[in-house]
């Protein structure tokens, strides 16, 4: 009976730790830092020029999305100040006064 | 252009398809040309701080009349410009002979209506409502 319980003792402490507890070997290899531990594989050559394609073809597309709102884009085309898309096919000249 | 202006902004400019531009009429002499000044000298120190004056000094038109130096350089302050830049610039003959020079340009294009607006060559005089405007805009857009 005796034998029977500390077989059961050791099969209930035993089993949780293959799945969640470090074998020695693991834990001489973890990492100093508890932040490098925990860095996604990710890192690793393949994916980093994989990102590094898609930002290339994606960077023209940014361009071109970079401005969102041209009313807060101002110039100057000769002497008069311009709001807007320097490149809009449309130029109103508002001929104006203050007051 | 007060009127239509915020709706041209939002339906037109943001979006890139027209751009808007600023030229002085000086009718009221010294107080017009003040004003000018004003958003000619904020222009200098950031193309997009002329716009800001711009919307400033229409929002400030009541004090305009009876302003100084003094009165324009507080307004830069309080759009975060440099006001001793400005002061030092509303001094430069060049920012008023710019004003002057284009203000008789547009009197020796015949632009006699104030507003007036230029829409790709068309000539638009006096106010008009927005539906009229955004009309004009739609059909000269279509025509690029």
């Amino acid at each position: 009976m005796l034998r029977r319980l500390t077989l059961l003792t050791t099969l209930l402490v035993a089993v949780p730790c293959l799945a969640a507890c470090p074998s020695p070997a693991r834990l001489q290899d973890a990492p100093a830092s508890p932040t490098a531990a925990v860095t996604p594989p990710a890192l690793t050559p393949t994916p980093l020029t994989e990102a590094a394609d898609r930002a290339t073809t994606l960077a023209p597309a940014q361009e071109l999305t970079a401005v969102t709102d041209w009313s807060q884009v101002a110039g100057r085309e000769g002497d008069l100040y311009i709001l807007g898309n320097p490149n809009a096919p449309l130029r109103i000249v508002d001929y104006s006064d203050f007051l | 252009m007060l009127q239509v202006e915020p709706q041209l902004r939002t339906n037109y400019i943001a979006s890139g398809r027209v751009r808007l531009a600023f030229w002085y009429v000086a009718d009221f002499g010294a107080s017009s040309l003040l004003a000018h000044k004003t958003a000619e000298c904020a222009g200098r120190q950031d193309p997009l701080a002329f716009w800001r004056m711009h919307d400033l000094l229409f929002e400030r038109q009541g004090e305009l009349w009876s302003a100084s130096d003094d009165t324009v350089v507080q307004f830069a302050t309080e759009l975060g410009l440099d006001g001793d830049e400005l002061h030092l610039c509303l001094e430069d003959p060049a920012s008023g002979e710019k004003i002057t020079r284009l203000d008789q340009e547009r009197r020796a294009r015949g632009i006699r209506v104030r507003p007036s607006f230029d829409v790709n060559g068309q000539l638009i005089q006096g106010a008009i409502p927005y539906q009229q405007f955004a009309q004009v805009l739609d059909e000269a857009l279509a025509q690029e």
